[in-house]
């Protein structure tokens, strides 16, 4: 960031929203896509049970499928992704994956369509309270009823019953922490492998020098099922921490 | 094939129709449980319209057979027009508004303008 621009506030309409999005999310996507891949490779476990607990035929779409990690975990499933880096897209379609580009929040798949759903470490990527509710209601829309999802998200808590994720323990030196200025409304730029200071801010992308600056919104616990308890035909099925990201199972009810 | 078979446009437009500028041809395992249980999740109005649209050389019967758990030649038709065909340059067609969404290096764009979005 050059030193004379202002500092990024967290947004308040959906124009700075979306508009903080595009730069900070799907440019740098696009920009750090192949470099991103290359390290995005290994399955989380519990999202490929997820996947596994569906029966064959079953017809599952990944929102924010980034390079499809997810997209050929089983022969059994058919499975459709959608992201909005087309950078991302690129990459599961050299792997032969069904994918197309779309916003999540508006999903262009007919409603009650899909046996189940996953939407893995994208809604923190979403800049206001308003946006992320409306990303669920659209992955709600579109479930059969009966069918289920798992949403994870990154967690702002990384050390949970004095255990800590590996993404803080894989700290190698010390840090310097940044002051609290969770009182403003300045997004304000993350130290890579240390706990979070506030919720909004930004991640910077490999060195801490980096100019490519990731937009996160970190959730809280119960953030995800408080967000959800705004929409109708939702129904919990489990929910947990898995190493430094909140996780939910829910169905859609009929 | 089988992506532009579930995605609808702007509004309740679906399905879409396709067309198509460059087609390709893949090789996927032929995994029968799995075509029958995807079967009924089809729009078969639709996929025998865009067969006949983009001129493949399958052909599918007017109405899908009573019995097509046991109709191995129509099981293998619809592996073959659902999962070997590659739509990668063309495009998807709202049947309600004409609205066209790009197909682009296999990839359709079905991004909103800002004045679309409700």
């Amino acid at each position: 960031m050059s030193s004379t621009a202002p500092p990024l506030t967290i947004p308040t309409s959906e124009s700075d929203a979306s508009q903080l999005e595009e730069e900070h999310v799907h440019k740098v996507y696009d920009k750090i896509a192949i470099n991103f891949s290359d390290t995005r490779y290994k399955p989380w476990p519990r999202v490929v049970d997820f996947l596994r607990s569906f029966p064959c035929g079953s017809l599952i779409l990944d929102v924010g499928c980034g390079n499809g990690k997810y997209m050929n975990i089983s022969n059994d499933l058919m499975m459709i992704g959608c992201d909005r880096s087309e950078g991302l897209l690129k990459i599961c379609r050299d792997r032969y994956f069904q994918v197309f580009l779309c916003d999540c929040m508006n999903i262009p798949v007919p409603t009650n369509m899909f046996d189940g759903a996953i939407c893995i470490a994208v809604l923190h990527h979403i800049s206001t309270e308003e946006r992320r509710l409306s990303a669920l209601k659209e992955i709600v829309r579109l479930l059969k009823p009966g069918g289920q999802a798992l949403i994870t998200v990154w967690a702002k808590e990384q050390e949970l019953d004095n255990k800590k994720s590996t993404y803080i323990t894989k700290n190698a030196k010390a840090c310097p922490v940044h002051g609290n200025t969770e009182t403003k409304n300045e997004l304000i730029i993350h130290t890579p492998r240390t706990e979070f200071q506030q919720s909004d801010c930004l991640v910077p992308w490999n060195k801490p020098t980096e100019k490519l600056l990731r937009y996160y919104h970190v959730f809280i616990k119960d953030e995800l099922e408080h967000i959800l308890s705004h929409i109708s035909r939702v129904k919990i099925i489990n929910s947990y921490n898995d190493d430094g990201n909140w996780c939910i199972i829910f169905m859609k009810i009929a | 094939m089988l992506t532009s078979n579930i995605l609808k446009g702007v509004t309740r437009g679906f399905p879409l129709k396709i067309k198509a500028d460059k087609v390709e041809n893949v090789s996927v395992d032929y995994n029968r449980d799995f075509i029958t249980r995807i079967i009924p999740r089809i729009e078969y109005d639709a996929l025998r319209a865009a067969v006949n649209d983009l001129g493949l050389n399958e052909s599918l019967p007017e109405t899908m057979p009573e019995a097509v758990q046991q109709d191995d030649e129509f099981l293998k038709t619809m592996h073959k027009v659902l999962l070997e065909y590659e739509i990668e340059e063309g495009e998807l067609i709202c049947p309600e508004t004409g609205r066209k969404f790009p197909i682009s290096k296999g990839i359709p764009n079905m991004l909103l303008q800002e004045t679309e979005v409700s």
